[in-house]
């Protein structure tokens, strides 16, 4: 029986996957990240041949950008008018000049992957900066996109806003972008990470990161390395801090300050260190200084 | 400029007041006609009195009374030109010798060029009565006119006027607003919202021949001259927005024209600390015995990071406003304008309130709300459908504490110092910011903000508050029932009606707020030619 079964169950499990493989070609070959895309969509969309049922499976590859698709085609598929409705829907300027989406409807998850696929689309920069705003704000998944994205993009300011995004992103999502950004070869990605990781539900796990980040070259990562450790209240940094209320920048020392204060305020209001601090050259920390002795 | 009905204190005529109190100033005393043009008529302004003029105060001719497209400086401003200043020389003077001194000035006698820079001198037939009108060709400009006769001789001093910049406590006479009608990006509510609270004062501007840009506070802003006789209007445009952009035409099309001049200062491409949200004076204050009737001038900024220094460099040029910087970096836009303000007070001794955002009032309320108080007009922009989300919220918290200890507390310290208030002239408002990724991490108003709030200035004890509707409550509820309303209304001083604007889409979701939104001319104040000489390096 069993000898029968196996061989059977064997067969399924390859034609299964089989399946899946296919599924997964057809949603990203030829992969592209452009115009074009609009066109490939499209075609997905009205590929009968294209099951509900090969969706779904393609929504649990391991490969982020058939997940995607599946997620984009199945959009247009079962929210057409929604998608018709946002597909090309403007952003208006703010006051500090570039542009933002607006309106309640946009806090709808649905509109997650049609905004990712807008994004993959290659729109103007601008635009691309309203897109990463938004897409965090319909509610839907996106730490999976972003994390794929991160993985590819160029540029400095637009991976820096999208590690920045992540610490909003599903435990996964943000501790993977998170770890990526701590890792970036970019001072300015570093130091978004370094931030993010104190507003996130699951920075205590990057508590080690941070600490590392302490150390980092620069100031910018340093002074968000100081302060998130002590949004987390990761008092085991204690000490790990101490050398930053002597930095050579007035906002490391500045966010070293208030950190420790967040740990141990006592303990802090006993260190020597703050005697020197209190004349610091610059007025912010000595008003933090002053304030904790 | 139009002639204006000279009154002194008490109700007395000019020509009363210029003949006991005033003999120092030239004016247009007893004359029928103080256009500055030449036309001459009876005066009270005796051949004596003459020799012991002081002064003449008067305004730049940048405006273009004669609508020609030239501004009246260059072109003589034809018929309608007003903006000469008026010095009387009596019947009976006889022949006098008068001899300018000072750049940028021309004196004028039966509309014919008598005096400039390149004929300084003249003689002047004062058998019969002599209107002599002063011209400046820009603001604060010193000169000398000198007259030597047989009766004596004199050296008048010429000074136009500063431009004064608007605050909070004149009164305002209209507002405008760029009206969007057109998809689901409208502000259709808040302009009709303002129609009933203002009427005819008020005026929606249709957004489509400006790029939908809303900010006009930002664009303009308005300011004011004047001398004993002589008066108009500078609408200041910002460098914001150029090369026929957005709201950059504004001014021109929609402002412009007799005794009301469009004038620019700076250059080059403008950082968001240009825009004229960030350019706010306070009420008269007294700073260490030292008056400012017109209140001080600030620019925010700070270090490397400021407003183009173009304007800067001209308003510290006109003296009477002092301005100053507060540090306004940390926030996203920048602006002065989000987050502190000054509004009417008829019961305090200096008449006004500074409001000031102060975090932990926000909290104070959120925490003594019920955490599952559904807030459903947050979750589209911020991400956060009741008030425990954002109580519980720790490094919201700590990002706020931040703020309020790093940076409003050192403003509210030099706000102290640069304006002489003490903690009674302070009202710590409720309000919360985030930090914005898309915006370098710095902050933004979470809860609407309703500091950057437009006051609508009626009288000296009365005023409209056009605030922003916090949504601080469950769809549909209303207003009255809102508890940040509530906190809000007990806070402002007597004599402020507050009105709550739903600016949420156009506005405060594209950061900013009713502030931003608006903008409102307001009566000019009082004399600076006797209340500010020692700001002006005078007596």
């Amino acid at each position: 029986m069993t000898r029968r079964i196996l061989p059977a169950l064997a067969l399924a499990l390859l034609l299964g996957s089989s399946a899946v493989l296919a599924a997964d070609a057809r949603l990203v070959e030829p992969w592209s990240q452009g115009p074009e895309r609009a066109q490939t969509i499209a075609s997905l969309v009205a590929d009968s041949g294209l099951t509900q049922a090969e969706l779904a499976q393609a929504a649990q590859s391991g490969d982020w950008r058939v997940r995607h698709q599946a997620a984009v085609v199945a959009g247009w598929r079962a929210h057409t008018e929604l998608f018709e409705r946002f597909e090309l829907e403007p952003a208006y300027p703010t006051r500090a000049g570039f542009p933002r989406f607006r309106g309640p409807e946009l806090a709808d998850k649905r509109l997650a992957p049609l905004f990712v696929e807008r994004l993959l689309q290659g729109p103007s920069y601008d635009m691309k900066l309203a897109l990463l705003e938004v897409i965090p704000r319909t509610g839907g998944d996106f730490g999976d996109s972003f994390v794929g994205l991160l993985r590819e993009e160029d540029d400095t300011r637009l991976r820096g806003i999208m590690v920045a995004s992540l610490k909003n992103a599903d435990r996964d999502a943000t501790l993977e972008g998170l770890r990526l950004g701590f890792a970036d070869v970019d001072g300015a990605v570093r130091g978004e990470a370094a931030r993010a990781a104190g507003w996130s539900d699951h920075g205590s796990e990057l508590v080690p990161e941070l600490v590392e980040a302490l150390g980092d070259t620069q100031a910018y990562t340093r002074a968000m390395a100081a302060r998130s450790l002590g949004y987390l209240r990761a008092g085991q940094a204690f000490d790990a801090l101490l050398p930053c209320l002597a930095d050579s920048e007035p906002d490391v020392r500045l966010n070293a300050i208030n950190a420790l204060e967040r740990l141990d305020a006592e303990r802090l209001a006993a260190r020597p260190e703050l005697n020197d601090l209190a004349h610091d050259p610059d007025p912010g920390v000595v008003r933090a200084a002053l304030r904790v002795r | 400029m139009p002639n204006r009905a000279h009154r002194g204190p008490g109700g007395k005529s000019l020509a009363l007041l210029c003949a006991l109190v005033l003999p120092l100033v030239a004016g247009n005393c007893g004359n029928k006609d103080d256009s500055g043009s030449g036309e001459t008529g009876e005066t009270a302004v005796t051949p004596d009195d003459f020799w012991d003029i002081e002064a003449v105060y008067g305004i730049a001719n940048v405006d273009d009374d004669d609508g020609n497209g030239a501004v009246d400086w260059s072109d003589g401003g034809g018929d309608a030109e007003n903006d000469r200043a008026p010095l009387v020389i009596p019947a009976g003077v006889g022949e006098v010798s008068a001899t300018l001194s000072g750049t940028g000035i021309r004196v004028w006698q039966d509309g014919q060029l008598l005096l400039h820079e390149d004929a300084p001198t003249a003689s002047i037939d004062a058998t019969a009565e002599v209107l002599l009108g002063i011209e400046f060709q820009d603001h604060l400009t010193p000169g000398t006119l000198s007259f030597s006769g047989d009766g004596g001789s004199n050296d008048v001093s010429l000074l136009s006027a500063p431009l004064l910049l608007n605050h909070h406590l004149q009164t305002a006479t209209h507002l405008w607003i760029i009206s969007l009608s057109s998809g689901w990006y409208t502000n259709t509510e808040m302009v009709a919202d303002l129609e009933d609270i203002l009427g005819d004062a008020f005026t929606g501007v249709s957004g489509n021949a400006y790029g939908q840009d809303v900010w006009i506070q930002d664009e303009i802003e308005f300011s004011w001259l004047r001398g004993p006789d002589v008066a108009g209007e500078v609408v200041v445009d910002s460098i914001r927005s150029q090369n026929g952009q957005y709201l950059d035409a504004f001014a021109e099309n929609e402002l412009e024209g007799p005794d009301m001049a469009v004038q620019t200062w700076g250059q080059g491409m403008a950082n968001s600390l240009d825009s004229f949200g960030n350019l706010e004076t306070s009420p008269p204050v007294t700073v260490d015995g030292v008056t400012y009737p017109f209140g001080r001038t600030y620019f925010g900024g700070a270090g490397g990071y400021q407003p183009s220094s173009g304007m800067q460099d001209f308003l510290e040029s006109q003296l009477a406003q002092d301005m100053f910087m507060p540090d306004t970096t940390w926030l996203c836009v920048g602006h002065v304008d989000e987050y502190f303000t000054f509004v009417p007070d008829g019961s305090s001794e200096k008449g006004f309130k500074l409001l000031i955002t102060d975090v932990d009032a926000a909290w104070e309320l959120l925490d003594a709300m019920d955490p599952n108080t559904a807030i459903p007009q947050y979750q589209s922009a911020h991400g956060v459908s009741t008030v425990g989300e954002l109580t519980r919220d720790q490094a919201l918290r700590d990002a706020n504490e931040d703020i309020q200890r790093d940076h409003i507390e050192p403003t509210i310290e030099l706000l102290e110092t640069e304006l002489g208030l003490t903690d009674d002239d302070i009202i710590r408002v409720p309000g919360i910011f985030e930090e914005n990724s898309w915006c370098h991490n710095l902050a933004l108003s979470l809860i609407p903000g309703m500091i950057n709030l437009a006051v609508y200035t009626e009288s000296e004890t009365t005023s409209k508050l056009l605030i922003a509707d916090p949504f601080l409550r469950a769809s549909g509820a209303s207003q009255d029932s809102d508890p940040m309303i509530q906190l809000w209304d007990s806070l402002m001083p007597a004599g402020n009606e507050t009105y709550y604007l739903n600016d949420w889409e156009v506005y405060h979701e594209g950061w900013g707020e009713v502030h931003c939104g608006t903008n409102i001319r307001r009566e000019p104040g009082a004399d600076w030619w006797t209340d500010a000489q020692h700001l002006l390096g005078g007596e």
